[in-house]
């Protein structure tokens, strides 16, 4: 056997028929990504068998929030989506400083538009699309702002294999994929598997995106503050970024028109408020029972901060480096004070904490619950700042900044509107 | 009730070893008379310089590709991943398991014996294919138990008696059907009355079948040991098990079965040292050009060859054949664009993805020895479904145990979508009903999802029994009569090696038509 390394002559194999290929005229695609088209199908192109969709039609915002939503566990996590388990689990091994890579790569591909497999009623279907174009567009095209990819383009098949995931709640069962959430919500104007193929099959009978709506589409956020919908920002990682801007003229325009118009509609009273419910009993522990936010507040999810050294002179790690739980509390919102402000936030803003302790060496392994409260009561609930968030506190195994890491906080805050 | 769950076995059997086996039993049977002589395939000598692209390096591929060879075509195979052999695929000693989100490195020890076959791992007497490839590439192979009555037989939600050596079940099984039959005797329970002498015989049979005693009565058997050495004493038999326990006993409805299914019947057989000696014999007498980590982007099947274009070295390149063999796993068709006619796509796509996940533990010792076990398979009923013992390297001081074995979807699905670790642990957890101190052994392990395998993401695929009439007809033949479909795939008995050899055959007849004819 003879392991064949040299490159292939190119006189003796140029093809002489070619109608596949000079037809896709697909460029190589990098071989960190190489194992997404496995799946996915030359160029991206979706491959049914696999139950994997096109992507090649879609937006970069849309990828980068899927690739997310994958990667926390918001999709692919529900016990009977083993399908979006297989994709979670090629998400999740993607290195962090890849995704926006990884986006770049799939809004390289082109692949050819897919052919319909359902035979809906799609005159039934376009009736029912009248309540999905509000988010999708008439065109099916998508909306940035609104958070709606695009639809024309995909595969039926997956278009009704998502519908059905939403209406049985194995996709958008998470309550912080709040894009998901919506779409779950909107599922519910189906009410049975026929309006799910009917729909998927006007969706398949909509002009597929071309380069130029997918550019307009990303484009639109530019020019249309993001003033509709809940606008999911994490601190670690910049969502909204716009596509290098291409000239895309006239459709763009228009395209940008209607979704400013649409924004402004949705967005009209809307109000940027939160309400919070007391615990019963007219408890005076400095906690909220519930935070509700309404539409048109952007939500903001902040990463876990973990508290600095107290003592660089200790070990690293130890739990001399980083003092007791209260000293460790009060570093963590000292750095959280300096990140919420520079996002122009402050802890009056925060509808949710989740609070991890590790048990103190010093107190038989258990949790200096003490010690945090004394921290958290000088931030929340004080003359100053008496807005009480959601909040849960929990005990774990450990974190990693070493053993004398003993608290992580993550936040999540409503924006105020400006 | 019961009877569901043996025609699930039936269905699991089908899954596992090969759909159509269970189906077509009887057609088997014949089988064993028409190969003893194999088809000789008498290719005809190619004429000139002419090109065949094989399209995947499986076993399909690599004996396509020798084939040809031989005739004296110039072949060259396309393999998208860095190895040829498919799912013929041993793991050592630092391998990469190239899972999809998973990526990671066997930690076996470095030595010679401790390896896993994480794909096939057995050979019936019967699959004359590759048994005549074995012997034609001088693999060396070894007698592989597979059943073995000394081995545990497990019921997790037993009542009683829920663990035991096979060979109790298998005893008591035949002495209550012994009695039932025996019973039957005295009644004219036959269409065709036999003369007294059958009659006599037939009584003699039923009762040395169930070992009953001279009134007809089933009280146990040495045939399951004593309970004392019975090398000194003349110990008390074996107590039969009440037959309630029986009857309800995972292993009657599961574990006997299995050892009568046709491809599965003992003793089978291994290639001594791993599984891949097959692949390496094939390697060391195929003269293709092997491409490694060239992944097709589309197929286009002219009026006069194959034009394919795949991507190498991070470049895109085309390569036109003659003919094309096609070993691509099915459920990556539809993703690859072709001009195949309509039909011929339908027929692709209607390709189901099934899967098999398979777990393999390095024993610090291999402490089944000193239980008496020496090869073969124990039975369970949780999640792992089986264990198997290692035949080879007996006595030796490590070995590799396969502590999962399964083709269950749901099962299999569980286990994959748990992180390495957990799936090891589970697994550990699952075995130490039999074995107590099962995790104790373990030094470490790999886990291998068939469905979640870069370049494969699946295994056992195959076309819907239901639909097998319309489509099976249709990707036998040729395309364009220049693009020919391969592998287990194509052929009844998808996840055995014989089955792909068997569409090679199938294949190569047809070219050879074509060729001859042209």
């Amino acid at each position: 056997m003879r392991l064949w390394t040299k490159p292939l002559m190119a006189a003796a194999l140029l093809s002489a028929h070619g109608t596949v290929t000079q037809a896709q005229q697909p460029t190589p695609v990098p071989e960190s990504y190489q194992h997404c088209t496995v799946c996915h199908g030359t160029q991206l192109m979706g491959n049914e068998t696999n139950s994997a969709p096109r992507l090649s039609h879609l937006q970069d915002w849309y990828l980068t929030n899927q690739l997310n939503s994958f990667r926390r566990g918001w999709r692919g996590s529900h016990p009977e989506d083993h399908k979006g388990n297989e994709m979670q689990a090629a998400a999740k091994n993607l290195p962090e400083d890849t995704l926006q890579q990884t986006v770049d790569f799939i809004t390289s591909t082109v692949s050819p538009v897919p052919h319909p497999t359902l035979n809906g009623d799609v005159e039934k279907g376009k009736a029912l699309f009248a309540s999905c174009q509000a988010c999708h567009g008439a065109d099916g095209k998508g909306n940035e702002v609104l958070k709606a990819p695009a639809i024309a383009g995909q595969n039926d098949w997956y278009v009704a294999k998502q519908l059905t995931n939403f209406l049985a709640n194995k996709r958008g069962y998470s309550s912080e994929d709040s894009n998901g959430v919506m779409m779950k919500a909107a599922s519910h104007v189906l009410q049975n598997e026929s309006d799910v193929i009917n729909v998927a099959s006007y969706v398949a009978s909509l002009a597929a995106p071309t380069e130029v709506d997918r550019i307009a589409s990303s484009a639109v956020v530019a020019e249309s503050t993001q003033q509709a919908g809940h606008n999911i920002s994490a601190t670690n990682t910049n969502q909204t970024t716009t596509s290098p801007s291409k000239e895309s003229g006239e459709p763009m325009n228009k395209k940008a028109l209607a979704a400013a118009a649409l924004a402004t509609t949705l967005s009209a009273g809307a109000v940027a408020e939160t309400k919070r419910y007391p615990l019963p009993n007219n408890s005076t522990f400095p906690i909220a029972r519930a935070v509700e936010v309404s539409a048109g507040t952007d939500l903001v999810y902040h990463s876990g901060q973990v508290p600095a050294a107290a003592d660089e002179s200790a070990e690293k790690g130890s739990r001399k480096y980083y003092g007791d739980t209260y000293t460790q509390a009060m570093s963590v919102f000292k750095k959280f004070e300096s990140s919420l402000a520079d996002i122009g936030l402050g802890f009056g803003d925060a509808v949710k904490l989740t609070v991890f302790l590790v048990g103190d060496p010093e107190m038989d392994g258990k949790m200096d619950f003490g010690g945090f409260m004394k921290a958290y009561t000088q931030h929340f609930g004080t003359e100053e700042q008496p807005n009480l968030p959601a909040r849960s506190a929990i005990q774990i195994a450990g974190l990693a900044g070493g053993p004398g890491m003993l608290i992580e906080i993550e936040m999540v805050l409503a924006k105020p509107e400006k | 009730m019961r009877k569901l769950s043996r025609r699930q076995f039936l269905a699991n059997v089908a899954l596992a070893g090969g759909s159509l086996a269970v189906y077509n039993t009887s057609l088997a049977l014949d089988l064993i008379g028409g190969t003893e002589k194999l088809q000789t395939l008498d290719l005809k000598p190619a004429q000139g310089n002419k090109e065949v692209v094989i399209l995947g390096g499986g076993v399909a591929g690599l004996a396509t590709a020798y084939e040809l060879g031989q005739a004296g075509y110039n072949v060259t195979i396309l393999e998208a991943s860095h190895r040829v052999g498919g799912r013929n695929l041993t793991l050592r000693h630092g391998d990469l398991i190239d899972e999809l989100g998973n990526p990671n490195h066997c930690q076996f020890d470095d030595k010679p014996n401790l390896y896993m076959n994480a794909g096939p791992a057995r050979i019936p007497g019967h699959h004359r294919r590759l048994l005549s490839y074995c012997k034609k590439f001088d693999v060396p192979l070894s007698i592989k138990a597979n059943h073995n009555r000394l081995a545990w037989a497990h019921d997790k939600n037993a009542k009683m008696a829920g663990l035991n050596r096979q060979q109790y079940y298998v005893s008591d099984a035949r002495g209550f059907l012994a009695e039932l039959a025996w019973k039957a005797l005295d009644k004219d329970a036959f269409d065709k009355p036999l003369s007294p002498e059958d009659m006599e015989k037939l009584a003699d049979f039923v009762a040395g079948f169930g070992d009953l005693d001279k009134n007809g009565k089933y009280t146990g058997t040495y045939r399951s040991g004593a309970k004392t050495d019975r090398m000194l004493t003349h110990g008390p038999k074996v107590d039969p098990m009440p037959l309630q326990a029986l009857v309800n006993h995972d292993y009657w409805h599961n574990g006997i079965p299995q050892m009568e299914s046709f491809d599965w019947l003992s003793p089978l057989m291994e290639p001594k040292g791993g599984m891949d000696q097959v692949v390496e014999g094939f390697k060391r007498n195929i003269d293709a050009k092997v491409v490694l980590k060239a992944q097709v982007q589309s197929i286009d099947v002219g009026k006069d060859s194959v034009t394919v274009a795949y991507q190498h070295d991070g470049e895109m390149k085309t390569l036109t054949a003659d003919y094309c063999f096609n070993n691509i796993p099915a459920n990556f068709l539809p993703g690859i664009p072709n001009n195949f006619s309509k039909t011929y796509n339908e027929a692709i796509n209607s390709f189901e993805r099934r899967g098999l996940f398979k777990i393999g533990f390095q024993m610090k010792q291999r402490f089944w020895e000193n239980e008496g076990i020496y090869g073969g398979i124990s039975y369970t009923n949780e999640r792992i479904n089986q264990i198997w013992y290692p035949g080879h390297d007996i006595h030796a001081e490590k070995g590799i145990i396969l502590g999962a074995y399964i083709w269950n979807q749901e099962n299999i699905e569980y286990f994959s979508e748990l992180p390495l670790p957990e799936r090891l642990k589970v697994a550990a957890e699952q075995a130490s009903a039999i074995h107590p101190k099962y995790a104790s052994y373990i030094d470490n392990g790999v886990s291998i999802p068939w469905n979640r395998m870069n370049y494969m993401m699946g295994c056992g695929t195959s076309i819907p029994m239901e639909q097998h009439e319309q489509y099976f007809p249709i990707v036998q033949k040729p395309e364009g009569n220049r693009h020919f479909l391969i592998g287990d795939q194509v052929s009844f008995h998808p996840g055995w090696q014989e089955g792909a050899l068997a569409s090679v055959e199938t294949a190569l007849l047809q070219f050879n038509s074509l060729v001859k004819a042209a």
